[in-house]
């Protein structure tokens, strides 16, 4: 087994990574390739294609039931553009955050949903983020709240927020999003590249790890395609590698093959 | 005949040669342009806006929701430029000065045309500032930074495309300030009382309200009125007959037009950016963080500018005209006012509210002009300080309550307004109210929606409010505010019947900063006028914001950012790589 790890890594490692990639190509990835991080990678490539190119109805389709989470991912992002701005009411996106048959789907009501909620009062979000019945839901709400109550925050108040267990993973998901803007901004107390890998890697908190990846994508969105793609592969079955970390990764990848389609 | 058409339209070719050169060429990838780029064209740039306009009529438009719209509709005879704040040739391509600096004559471009097609000449330029800019039927506070020595200029007409203005004395600004919209004399010559006399007074007041048909309103700027939908969107779209041009001859601008989203709260605002609904957004300090966290993944570029504060002013008014006679008695004692400057503690509005990004501010003119004083009388934050002056003028406890009280007793309390949905202002209120009750001063505070606030401010009824007023490279250019008798006078009203000693001093120095063609003559004036303003603080500033503004990689032509111009600043030259998105979304 291991000397077959091997020889699959050194193999993909020899394979050139192109930054360029058709349609096809990351479609094929997004379905079969055999690194998970290489398919989320393509998935996040090709959302703005499936938004451009796919009915609503086929995005739907797609987001239920895609041949792999990636593929539901790109559909999911491409179906959260059409939905954004597109009239929906309140009560049929909370439907969709509630009762969609996937996680892909309820996903991509969030955007439009928190536009509908933002303006409530801070308690009334505070309580579905807490009490949503679906992560997404939580997810939403924690996301209107924290940005309603923005001015308040600070990198303590959101860390205690990821570590504290009771409250429920969406809310602390949206917390680590936004803690992740407190790793970067103020410039006085920004953490560097290295400590934010660090903290991805290896933080007891797996929100906190997230905030860490969260903030680390925007230095490795600096970086080039080639050299995403060899870190992605090369972490492939390591152990040690936490999950988060790896979504960076594979996250700033997308980025760039986006770019270049 | 194929003879005579194969001339004429050699003859055309010739004619449409020379009067494209009359056109105004953007020197992208030039000078000062160096960092543009010729663009290509379509699209639609989406700016959020937090209200409604109230009136399409530019010159009469007193709020940012209605000028935001009107000002990309029309065109001066000068303009500024965006990025090195110079005064440039706008309509009028050149001018000479006379050697008493008293005539200006300037030389209009020819051949060109208002947005419906009809040719533009020195009767527009005339019936602009005759018929409506001098008007007094025309409630335009415009007027107020033209006046010279208390005159306005004779505009005259010299020959269709010549028009000479004639100043009671040399006035320095009159290059900056002569540029405001020139308004088409076609449409709109009928309704002015000074070229028919049967006219109704107020038909130029209220020519071009908000339900005005968009066709009507014709202008020279880069855009035309589309569409507007209560509380939904104004759109406006490019004006065909445009009359500036790319280096290459591509006639400006490239955007098929800007949409402004009305929403009513910042926080929608701000959603909606994130959510890649619009193109643009100014952030306040509290959102960079969250903007920061998601700018990689979503295509998201921040620009903050440390050296750059902004232009423009934050500060507290005491309504010295207030209805309240017992408080307008106070309101008008600088015992007062130094005592609530001593409240304002700006450091801690700067940390907490502004996060770092922001400076005190003490001075009326704005940090970046050439103008600033900064070592003007400040009354920073001490509540010790405070108290002895409210001591001093018999602001006293008299029942024990907690609560200072005026001499018979009752409670010495006022409201406090500004913009609901403003976090920055609310906040700073906030902050202020707790530290005014530290020392007993009970402020009722009130945030409400901006519109009214505005109503409020310009009809005398507040008692005190936060508010903030744009500025300029140019001291005139506050000229309708503080001068005794402008029209953004909101403090006091009543100096213009009755103005204080102060009052006429800076009067007097407005005056004299303008007829001086001599820059380091007119510093001083407007440094004695700094100081005046520190002293008496007719306004009591706040805090000045460090420029910062967001926006999607998809814009092009956004090196010029700054405190002088933003997105709107600089319409006529963005343009979009791919022209179906807005924000990171597809959208057509």
């Amino acid at each position: 087994m291991k000397k077959t790890f091997v020889l699959v890594v050194l193999g993909l490692l020899a394979f050139p990574a192109i930054s360029a990639w058709t349609v096809s190509d990351l479609e094929r990835m997004a379905k079969t390739d055999v690194i998970p991080e290489i398919r989320l990678a393509a998935g996040y490539a090709l959302a703005n294609y499936y938004a451009a190119t796919k009915s609503e109805t086929d995005l739907l389709k797609l987001a239920e039931s895609g041949a792999t989470e990636a593929v539901r991912l790109a559909a999911s992002l491409a179906l959260s553009q059409k939905w954004v701005g597109a009239g929906k009411t309140r009560d049929e996106l909370l439907s969709i955050l509630t009762e969609g048959k996937t996680p892909e789907v309820r996903a991509a009501a969030i955007p439009a949903f928190t536009e509908a909620i933002v303006t409530d009062k801070a308690d009334a979000l505070l309580e579905l983020a807490k009490t949503g019945e679906t992560e997404e839901l939580q997810y939403a709400a924690g996301k209107a709240y924290l940005q309603k109550i923005r001015a308040k925050l600070n990198k303590a108040t959101l860390e205690s927020i990821c570590g504290d267990d009771t409250l429920p993973a969406g809310y602390r998901k949206a917390a680590a999003e936004v803690l992740a803007g407190y790793y970067l901004f103020p410039e006085t107390t920004a953490l560097s590249k290295a400590q934010l890998e660090e903290k991805a890697l290896k933080d007891a908190n797996p929100f906190v790890r997230y905030a860490a990846a969260y903030a680390l994508v925007n230095f490795l969105a600096e970086e080039s395609a080639d050299a995403l793609y060899k870190k992605v592969v090369s972490m492939f079955l390591a152990p040690g590698v936490s999950a988060e970390y790896r979504w960076a990764y594979a996250r700033a990848l997308g980025l760039k093959w986006a770019a270049g389609l | 005949m194929k003879k005579f058409g194969a001339v004429f339209a050699v003859v055309a070719f010739f004619v449409g040669l020379a009067l494209a050169q009359e056109y105004k060429v953007v020197p992208l990838g030039q000078g000062e342009w160096k960092d543009f780029t010729v663009g290509k064209y379509g699209g639609y740039l989406v700016v959020g806006s937090l209200d409604n306009p109230k009136t399409f009529n530019h010159h009469i438009a007193q709020e940012t929701s209605s000028t935001d719209v009107t000002g990309m509709l029309h065109a001066g005879l000068t303009e500024v430029n965006p990025i090195t704040d110079m005064v440039e040739p706008g309509l009028a391509k050149s001018w000479e000065i006379s050697e008493d600096g008293l005539v200006i004559t300037f030389h209009l471009r020819q051949g060109l045309q208002w947005s419906d097609g009809h040719p533009f000449t020195a009767d527009d330029v005339v019936f602009t500032f005759n018929g409506v800019i001098f008007n007094e039927d025309v409630r335009t506070d415009y007027r107020d930074v033209l006046l010279v020595e208390d005159k306005l200029p004779i505009c005259e007409k010299v020959d269709d495309y010549t028009v000479r203005f004639i100043l009671a004395a040399p006035f320095r600004p009159f290059l900056r300030e002569i540029g405001g919209a020139i308004y088409p004399a076609h449409k709109l010559q009928h309704l002015s009382r000074v070229y028919n006399p049967d006219a109704d007074p107020e038909a130029l007041n209220s020519v071009w309200g908000v339900d005005t048909p968009p066709e009507e309103i014709v202008g020279m700027g880069p855009f035309k009125l589309k569409q507007f939908i209560p509380d939904q969107l104004v759109v406006i779209e490019r004006n065909p007959y445009y009359w500036k041009v790319d280096p290459q001859g591509n006639r400006l601008p490239y955007l098929d037009g800007v949409k402004y989203v009305i929403a009513f709260s910042l926080d929608t605002i701000m959603l909606k950016f994130r959510n890649g609904e619009l193109d643009v957004y100014a952030p306040r300090p509290e959102d960079i963080a969250t903007l920061k966290a998601e700018a990689a993944q979503k295509g998201i570029k921040i620009l903050i500018d440390p050296t750059k504060p902004l232009f423009g002013t934050t500060w507290i008014a005491f309504n010295q005209d207030c209805p309240n006679e017992k408080l307008r008695e106070y309101f008008r004692m600088v015992e007062f006012r130094r005592a609530m400057s001593h409240l304002v503690d700006r450091q801690t509005i700067i940390n907490n509210v502004y996060l770092g990004l922001g400076v005190p501010q003490w001075s009326p003119v704005s940090m970046l002009s050439p103008f600033y004083y900064p070592d003007v009388p400040k009354y920073d934050y001490d509540p010790e300080a405070a108290a002895k002056l409210l001591d001093q003028i018999g602001l006293i406890d008299r029942n024990g309550d907690g609560w200072r009280d005026f001499p018979d007793g009752t409670t010495f309390e006022f409201e406090l307004n500004t913009n609901a949905g403003n976090t920055i202002r609310e906040q700073t209120c906030q902050i202020f109210v707790a530290d005014c009750a530290k020392v007993g001063i009970k402020v009722n505070f009130n945030p409400i929606n901006f519109n009214a606030l505005v109503t409020k401010l310009l009809g005398g009824q507040y008692e005190a409010c936060l508010l903030g007023l744009t500025g300029s490279s140019e001291p005139h250019g506050g000229a309708n505010v503080e001068r005794s008798c402008g029209g953004l006078h909101f403090w006091k009203y009543s100096d213009c019947e009755d103005p204080t000693p102060v009052a006429k001093r800076i009067d007097e120095l407005f005056d004299l900063g303008v007829k001086t063609y001599d820059f380091n003559e007119a510093y001083e004036y407007y440094k004695e006028y700094q100081i005046l303003a520190a002293e008496n603080l007719f306004l009591i500033y706040t805090v000045n914001m460090l420029y910062r503004y967001a926006y999607y990689e998809n814009l092009q032509n956004t090196a010029g950012f700054s405190p002088l111009a933003g997105a709107l600043g600089f319409a006529e030259v963005l343009w979009k790589k791919n022209p179906n998105m807005v924000g990171n979304r597809i959208v057509g």
